[in-house]
């Protein structure tokens, strides 16, 4: 397994999120989490990037215990691993060229040339070479994740994290998007995970599906084993339905009586 | 309210704390600035240098407005001729530092801290721990050294200037002489009591007012309203603790008694 979490409990302040999750991801291929808003999908990568710590339990990602690393281990373990973030997060003040440039200036000595050729060759495995010039401010929604998802792959890492790479895209930059997560995870030989909320799209590129709900696993296994599932709970969110197990309505105390008795 | 009070002052202890340790770790990461000077020359650039024009123009019309009423008060013993030396001992021991400094904070103690903050809201900070780069070092100590730096050379290029503004109303348009103006304050302004003291001033509140900065961005909720609060406080905290030093300062270093 490539990243195992064993008992984990973990909250926001008094907010439980998982209380003792289990979760095995395998080594290689694509694994996709997806949920409803709010499950813990996003948390889960900050887990397993060491960015938040659980209360109880442990997160191992490639042998390593996450939690028992100070700050130099956690770093060295983290240029193993490429993130794309939500909003893509790309440096403001620096150029395509240089973001996709950044991590491999910051980790290793190598000459100007080099870098030069390396960066060219991630933007040319996104179809941006000729956007290396450009600033962020200057770039689409669906230029902005590839170049984010160019510097994601910069270091050639071993595991790769996408929290919603599909989120806010139209439908030919999230179909552009879904080939380049297939074809970088299968040239480069990495390992994937990708948080989203896309049905459609999580399920044509995974090959391992976790669906969570409420901070816990529901369903799991193939993208057809999930999709043949018949949990109510995992049918609402895969067939989109607006009412039932999750609740369409925030708790909330009875309507007439709020309506013409309750004050606020 | 006593209440409300004291969760206030408890939380303001806790922010002031949570300040101290976010200096140590500021110290901590200087090292890289010798590994990589090159990041310092461009926040010296941008924090410095693009400040620049209205430390120029402010310290023109401050010197300006000394040399008037300066004048005006002088002439009335029959001592104008003493205009240089008013002239200069305001500006290198008060006016320079302190003005130079609030127009910092709000010019660019301001920017570091909006900049810092939406770094934070936007994500990229986040995205540089994962990229495992530790922003404190990359991002931060290179802006607050160049803040610490730049500062007494701002205060110093603002007293020359205010000098010259001085010179022009008093000399130039008021009639006093430039050789008796120019004397008079060579006379009286000492260069280690005064200038040298102004420049430390400077040095401090250059100190204070980048710190409270690139804390308030770098601890800035990450939001559009974190982001504006923080920035509001940065200018606020800044200028008052200039105020406040400046008084301990004046009455350490030129008090008398």
């Amino acid at each position: 397994m490539l990243v195992a979490l064993n008992s984990v409990d973990f909250a926001y302040a008094e907010t439980p999120v998982y209380e003792s999750l289990d979760l095995n991801i395998p080594r290689g291929g694509i694994t996709v989490i997806m949920g409803p808003s709010g499950c813990g999908k996003s948390t889960l990568l900050s887990l397993i990037g060491g960015r938040l710590q659980p209360r109880c339990g442990n997160v191992v990602v490639d042998d390593v215990d996450v939690q028992s690393l100070d700050k130099r281990g956690l770093y060295h373990l983290r240029r193993r691993m490429g993130m794309l973030f939500q909003f893509n997060a790309l440096l403001s003040e620096l150029s395509v060229f240089e973001n996709i440039a950044f991590p491999i200036r910051e980790h290793t000595d190598l000459p100007a040339e080099l870098i030069d050729h390396l960066v060219k060759m991630k933007l040319e495995m996104v179809g941006l070479r000729g956007a290396s010039r450009l600033m962020p401010s200057e770039l689409s929604g669906g230029m902005a994740r590839r170049v984010a998802l160019a510097r994601a792959v910069a270091l050639d890492p071993v595991l790769v994290m996408y929290d919603e790479p599909f989120t806010g895209l139209d439908p030919i930059s999230k179909g552009v998007i879904v080939q380049l997560i297939r074809e970088l995870n299968d040239a480069l030989g990495m390992s994937s995970i990708v948080v989203t909320q896309d049905v459609a799209e999580g399920l044509s590129i995974a090959d391992y599906v976790f669906v969570f709900a409420a901070g816990e696993v529901i369903v799991e296994g193939t993208p057809e084993a999930v999709n043949a599932s018949s949990r109510p709970d995992a049918r609402q969110f895969l067939d989109g339905l607006p009412d039932g197990p999750v609740a369409y309505h925030y708790p909330a105390s009875d309507y007439q009586v709020d309506l013409f008795q309750g004050e606020n | 309210m006593v209440r409300g009070l004291g969760r206030a002052g408890i939380a303001a202890i806790h922010h002031t704390g949570r300040g101290g340790m976010f200096l140590v770790s500021l110290v901590g990461g200087m090292g890289m600035m010798v590994r990589r000077p090159r990041l310092l020359v461009q926040q010296i650039y941008a924090v410095g240098v693009m400040t620049l024009p209205i430390i120029l123009v402010a310290g023109l019309f401050v010197g300006m407005m000394l040399g008037l009423q300066g004048f005006n008060t002088l002439v009335g013993f029959g001592a104008e001729s003493s205009l240089g030396m008013a002239v200069g001992l305001f500006l290198t021991r008060e006016l320079g530092p302190v003005l130079t400094a609030l127009l910092f904070a709000g010019r660019a103690g301001s920017a570091l801290t909006a900049e810092i903050g939406l770094m934070r809201a936007t994500q990229q900070l986040d995205a540089m721990e994962m990229m495992a780069v530790d922003p404190l070092p990359r991002v931060v100590v290179p802006r607050f050294l160049a803040g610490v730096i730049v500062m007494p050379l701002l205060a110093a290029l603002f007293s020359v200037v205010g000098l010259f503004g001085g010179y022009l109303v008093g000399a130039v348009l008021l009639g006093v002489d430039g050789g008796t103006f120019w004397s008079s304050m060579h006379e009286g302004v000492d260069v280690v009591h005064d200038v040298l003291a102004g420049v430390f001033k400077s040095l401090v509140f250059g100190f204070v007012v980048t710190w409270v900065a690139v804390f308030e961005g770098y601890s800035a909720i990450p939001t559009t309203d974190g982001v504006s609060r923080a920035t509001t406080r940065a200018v606020v905290t800044g200028s008052l603790a200039v105020l406040g030093l400046d008084y301990v300062l004046t009455a350490i270093m030129f008090s008398e008694v």
